[in-house]
């Protein structure tokens, strides 16, 4: 049974990295800035689960501690990009 | 053994949904529907992962933390989305040819006419 769930979180890992592949796509051939911030979103959750899914596997609770740093980045990286996203678009009006 | 095979449940539907998410960023026309199909699936996904967090430890600190980290992000996708989505249509990103309703396009309208009245009358 041990055995067992450790299979199915390295199965989980395995399935968020091809997720990963995925968004990676779309960050790479987004036709517009905002498709590249929006599957930047996206990864950094994915990052965020394959956190929570380590701690799980190694039992050490001190991961939650690295999610929640990662949250932070995740709203301040998308603000900023808005930020000067909107920048540019009103000097270019 | 019972809580570590909940737990591990839990995360495999959080994947599910984070899958369902990212072929949604794939195959979406635009931009705008490719953000609202990402922020709300990839929002529930990771509350899943992390109730099999929760579930698992079974500590009081690591429900605290999970807990903040879920409301955060419900917060922080939500408000992102928007402000991106605002900032996209600033930018001019063109939409799809589905599109068939511009509100925001016909509100500015509005204002606009308001405000060219109110500096006429303040004239």
């Amino acid at each position: 049974m041990e055995n067992f769930i450790e299979l199915s979180l390295y199965i989980a890992v395995v399935l968020l990295v091809l997720i990963a592949g995925i968004v990676m796509y779309r960050l790479v051939a987004g036709p517009s800035i905002a498709d590249r911030v929006t599957a930047f979103d996206v990864l950094t959750c994915v990052v965020i689960g394959m956190l929570s899914v380590f701690a799980i596997r190694w039992n050490n609770y001190l991961y939650i501690d690295v999610v929640l740093t990662m949250s932070f980045v995740v709203f301040m990286g998308a603000i900023a990009f808005a930020y000067y996203l909107r920048k540019r678009g009103r000097r270019k009006i | 053994m019972i809580a570590s095979v909940i737990s591990v449940v839990c995360i495999y539907i959080g994947i599910i949904f984070i899958l369902i998410s990212a072929i949604g960023i794939i195959k979406m026309p635009d931009v705008y529907t490719r953000m609202s199909a990402v922020t709300k699936a990839v929002t529930l996904g990771v509350g899943f992962i992390l109730l099999g967090v929760i579930i698992h430890f079974n500590d009081t600190s690591v429900f605290l933390k999970a807990t903040v980290i879920f409301m955060f992000l419900l917060f922080s996708l939500a408000v992102a989305a928007h402000v991106i989505g605002l900032a996209a249509y600033r930018d001019n990103t063109p939409m799809t040819d589905l599109t068939f309703l511009d509100e925001l396009k016909e509100d500015e309208n509005i204002h606009q006419i308001k405000n060219e009245d109110s500096e006429i009358h303040g004239k």
